[in-house]
């Protein structure tokens, strides 16, 4: 089944364009985390994992094992892969190795890839930066379209829009010009200073400050 | 070695913005932003001593980096006027400009004049193949240092490693011929344990596609190099090499047949696990947690 929207929570939204931003000259990818609600998958967060040597494949699984038990933890799964190239004009396209990636976490649900547009990640960013495929997409070949994704926080059981839309964009300016990308910690950090905490719940608290959902 | 952040340049004295500079030169840290922020501070100042050439060098390419072209101009033209518009590094820097600018035909012109006098510089080398990779021209790059490997312009280390960095990162990765320049790093470096971890770590992915008989042989030999990374580095900035020791022996396990094989496999997977539970106890972080049990 094609969906032809998913919901990216604040934290997801900001954590993948703070990986790329950290790293702007490097392909970087990462882990969804989320659930179903209502046929959309909704990306609760994200599980930043590396910034050099994207497609190799061990670390990728044990990333995942650890995603797993992440989302588990928290009532939810492993909804989908991210992934950003190295180069600014890069047309993004799920490579290879992401299909393989997939084929490890589909068997949990439906789930989906985000590509990152690399010419709209900026500094003063206003609009999303994301395209995403569904996982049939990808077996179909159906790469041409993205649908739409949109911001919006789960509230029991139901996603609901932002009372301010452009509340998450705002953080995001805020979090790069107080250089809070040092809070964004992926999994390759991690496998350096195992200290280094991946789920970052500090970025998270920071990036839904006075965010808040419709009323 | 901790940098300060943006957020305190302003609070840094000049003689505080100059080691913080010189530690930036001297070790490969890409911190553009900063160092233009320092730079900027400093640059114009006196006192530098025989540091300002070096600082202009060093604020110039982090400028061209976050594309502050007027600032590289203005350091370029600082250098030109010390040291005249042909020398050898205000030549390659002005070829940088225009390598920024994305003039990459003239970038090229620059450099083959450099390399017409220094046929050895490795900088503007370096630059051509740059270039070649902005314009996607990726096999003609991988070309090109396969011929530098056979001068001196290039050192095998270097250009070994970028060879499997573009087999690797290419949209369509190229395993086999990254698993051959990995080979010439560790004969460059028997003892480094990160080749002998990468090495691994491409076996297991060759491993991860072969759906034949070509899968136990590769999964065995990723174990033995992370072994052998673990051997030559056993502290804790190489706990992936332990994860990779972990999830290889689990990988395998299924495949193995005879009672030898299956208890090496076993020492080796409860070594990984009990290293893993020492390493991950003493963490504080829920995140902690998520390890320890996928450890088990």
């Amino acid at each position: 089944m094609s969906s032809h929207s998913i919901s990216l929570s604040p934290a997801s939204f900001g954590k993948m364009y703070l990986h790329c931003f950290k790293y702007a000259s490097r392909a970087v990818s990462g882990l969804l985390v989320g659930k179903s609600v209502g046929g959309v998958v909704y990306v609760a967060d994200v599980l930043p994992l590396f910034h050099t040597y994207t497609q190799l494949c061990p670390m990728v699984e044990v990333g995942i094992a650890h995603a797993q038990e992440w989302a588990k933890d928290n009532g939810m799964r492993v909804v989908g892969y991210y992934a950003a190239s190295a180069g600014l004009d890069d047309r993004p396209a799920p490579t290879k190795f992401t299909e393989n990636v997939m084929k490890s976490i589909s068997s949990e649900g439906e789930s989906i890839v985000i590509q990152v547009l690399n010419d709209k990640i900026r500094a003063d960013i206003s609009e999303i930066p994301y395209k995403f495929f569904s996982a049939s997409d990808l077996k179909t070949g159906r790469t041409a379209e993205s649908g739409i994704c949109k911001i919006q926080y789960l509230a029991d059981g139901a996603l609901c829009n932002l009372g301010d839309s452009m509340a998450p964009f705002e953080r995001l300016r805020l979090a790069v010009k107080e250089d809070q990308t040092k809070l964004l910690v992926d999994f390759e950090e991690h496998l350096e200073d195992v200290n280094l905490d991946f789920t970052g719940s500090a970025l998270t608290k920071f990036l839904t400050e006075n965010v808040a959902p419709l009323e | 070695m901790k940098y300060p952040e943006l957020s305190e340049v302003d609070t840094l004295g000049y003689e505080e913005l100059k080691v913080v500079l010189r530690n930036l030169r001297q070790r490969p840290v890409r911190r553009s932003e900063l160092v233009v922020r320092c730079g900027e501070r400093v640059m114009n100042t006196s006192g530098l001593g025989q540091e300002k050439w070096a600082i202009l060098e060093q604020v110039a390419i982090a400028s061209l980096d976050i594309m502050h072209f007027a600032l590289a101009e203005e350091c370029l033209a600082m250098l030109a006027t010390n040291f005249g518009p042909d020398g050898k590094r205000v030549s390659r820097l002005r070829g940088m400009v225009l390598e920024a600018k994305g003039l990459y035909d003239e970038a090229v012109k620059v450099y083959n004049k450099i390399l017409e006098a220094h046929p050895s510089d490795r900088q503007s080398t370096w630059r051509k193949v740059a270039i070649l990779k902005a314009q996607k021209k990726h096999d003609e790059a991988v070309r090109e240092i396969e011929k530098q490997l056979s001068t001196v312009a290039i050192t095998a280390e270097e250009g070994y490693l970028e060879l499997l960095n573009m087999h690797v990162l290419n949209e369509k990765p190229e395993y086999g011929k990254a698993v051959t320049a990995c080979e010439e790093l560790i004969l460059q470096d028997p003892t480094n344990y990160a080749w002998l971890m990468l090495y691994a770590e491409l076996l297991y992915t060759i491993a991860a596609q072969d759906g034949g008989s070509g899968r136990k042989p590769s999964l065995l030999l990723s174990r033995k190099y992370y072994s052998e990374s673990i051997l030559n580095n056993d502290g804790s900035n190489n706990t992936r090499s332990v994860w990779g020791l972990l999830q290889t022996c689990r990988t395998v396990a299924p495949l193995l047949s005879t009672p030898s094989e299956k208890e090496e496999n076993t020492n080796l997977r409860s070594w990984a696990e009990t290293r893993l539970k020492s390493l991950y106890n003493k963490v504080e972080g829920s995140h902690a947690g998520y390890s320890l049990t996928v450890s088990k």
